[in-house]
């Protein structure tokens, strides 16, 4: 039987709120939200030994610490694997990170993690009516290639710490070294298991030769 | 049937702040208390609450998730700071509808809106026990700060419940209990010795002002008022406690069809 107590009102208010935001850019998300009216998912975040529920309906989600039927899937781990899907989720990618365990219909859980990965966001449309529609495209241009500038920042970044690592302070070695010394290990075991094995045929023959006759 | 427990006759008499009064006089008591207090309603909510009232009502603006095309019914609306908001949530294709049982407060919610440049929304007159709308029209129900001064809360939590769509949700937002000893302490202080004297300096109207503190006194605790939602039929009941139980949202959800 699980330990965990309701989690904080404000907490299952600030994430039904978030998501609610975030299923309302996609129409089409609230219509599947609909089709899981009879489904709900409990989250437990063990560490803190809380739970929620989400619910489903047409306006999107419903988040409480209580329920009066059982849910039909839960989700359990610690609070940074639930983050760490958040994450991966917001980035389109709906495959369940390492640490969470899942007990009961998965199928729900899989549905929506779909849906949630389905959901679009498109910065340009959203600040359209707060500026205009000009200056929402230069601005949304603006963040791509603010995006954009720091994605490539980081990549050259990391090539450049790798290569520094490498080839200057030789802390790491080169990839082609690592395998040749791989090539090197699988050759030397090789060699190793076949002396073992003749090894084992001259002492099958030495104690066939000293049997008496 | 259940009834506020805190109310000790509810058949004769009922409570008009920490005066017994009988029923049939508190509607009219409360409506002169409004009526005396509404043109500075809002100038004394930001001096009260030193603003926090804003943030206690953007709360229930996220917590009811209005959507472009819904019909919300901002009961004991008030000066209108919740429709206003819900107006520019629902859009065209939406509608909200202003209602208040005082004329003054009404009246007042009217100009503001109009000029705040909101206009073309219904305003309706209504006691909240009775509210003149057809059953299953609204998508969401609120009342703000007003369930404490209902006379027949029950009938007023039913009533809200009716006009309900299946599906829709009802939130009040209340003065609560203090969940801290400490801190209710120190709001019983400034309730019956700051709350008076800024009435009087700022509204020139103390015993108004005293009525309020007195009434919140008298108002259910948030187990209480969440199982007189449950009574009414509303389900999912959850209370949040905001600023340490000073306020609290209740959000009940009407479900079957």
């Amino acid at each position: 039987m699980s330990s965990a107590k309701a989690a904080p009102p404000l907490v299952c208010a600030g994430l039904e709120v978030a998501l609610n935001r975030y299923l309302q850019i996609e129409p089409a998300a609230l219509a599947e939200c609909a089709a899981m009216s009879s489904n709900s998912i409990a989250l437990e975040l063990e560490g803190l030994a809380w739970q929620l529920f989400i619910e489903f309906d047409a306006r999107g989600v419903r988040v409480t610490n209580e329920s009066d039927k059982p849910p039909s899937v839960s989700l359990i781990g610690p609070p940074p694997a639930f983050a760490g899907m958040a994450a991966k989720l917001a980035g389109g990618d709906t495959a369940l990170p390492a640490g969470l365990r899942v007990e009961g219909e998965a199928e729900v859980l899989q549905r929506f993690r779909r849906l949630l990965g389905r959901v679009g966001f498109d910065f340009e449309e959203w600040i359209v009516p707060l500026l205009g529609d000009g200056a929402a495209h230069r601005a949304a241009q603006g963040l791509k290639a603010l995006i954009n500038w720091g994605r490539n920042s980081s990549r050259t970044m990391a090539q450049n710490t790798a290569e520094y690592l490498v080839e200057e302070t030789r802390d790491l070695a080169r990839g082609i070294d690592v395998t040749e010394w791989m090539d090197e290990v699988d050759r030397l075991r090789e060699r190793a298991d076949r002396i073992e094995a003749r090894m084992s045929r001259l002492e099958r023959r030495k104690n066939i030769e000293s049997r008496p006759a | 049937m259940s009834h506020d427990p805190s109310d000790p006759k509810p058949s004769s008499t009922t409570h008009f702040g920490y005066q017994q009064v009988p029923v049939a006089d508190k509607q009219k008591r409360v409506a002169e208390v409004f009526s005396s207090v509404a043109r500075r309603y809002d100038l004394m909510n930001d001096l009260m609450s030193m603003g926090v009232h804003r943030l206690w009502k953007r709360f229930v603006i996220d917590l009811a998730g209005v959507r472009a095309g819904e019909r919300v019914l901002d009961v004991a609306g008030g000066t209108g700071d919740l429709t206003r908001e819900f107006a520019k949530q629902v859009g065209p294709r939406g509608q909200v509808v202003l209602s208040d049982i005082n004329a003054a407060m009404l009246g007042e919610g009217r100009r503001r809106l109009i000029d705040q440049g909101v206009v073309g929304l219904p305003v309706v007159q209504a006691n909240a026990e009775m509210l003149p709308f057809a059953d299953r029209s609204f998508d969401c129900v609120t009342i703000g700060f007003g369930l404490r001064n209902v006379t027949d809360k029950d009938a007023a939590l039913r009533s809200m419940r009716r006009v309900l769509k299946p599906g829709g949700r009802l939130l009040v937002l209340e003065f609560s209990k203090p969940l801290n000893a400490g801190l209710s302490k120190l709001y019983d202080q400034y309730s019956f010795k700051l709350l008076p004297l800024m009435g009087r300096f700022v509204a020139r109207d103390e015993a108004s002002y005293r009525y309020l503190a007195e009434s919140i006194r008298m108002h259910p605790d948030q187990q209480t008022l969440k199982g007189m939602m449950e009574n009414a039929g509303l389900e999912r009941c959850q209370v949040y406690n905001l600023t340490g139980g000073i306020v609290a949202v209740h959000r009940g959800f009407r479900l079957d069809a």
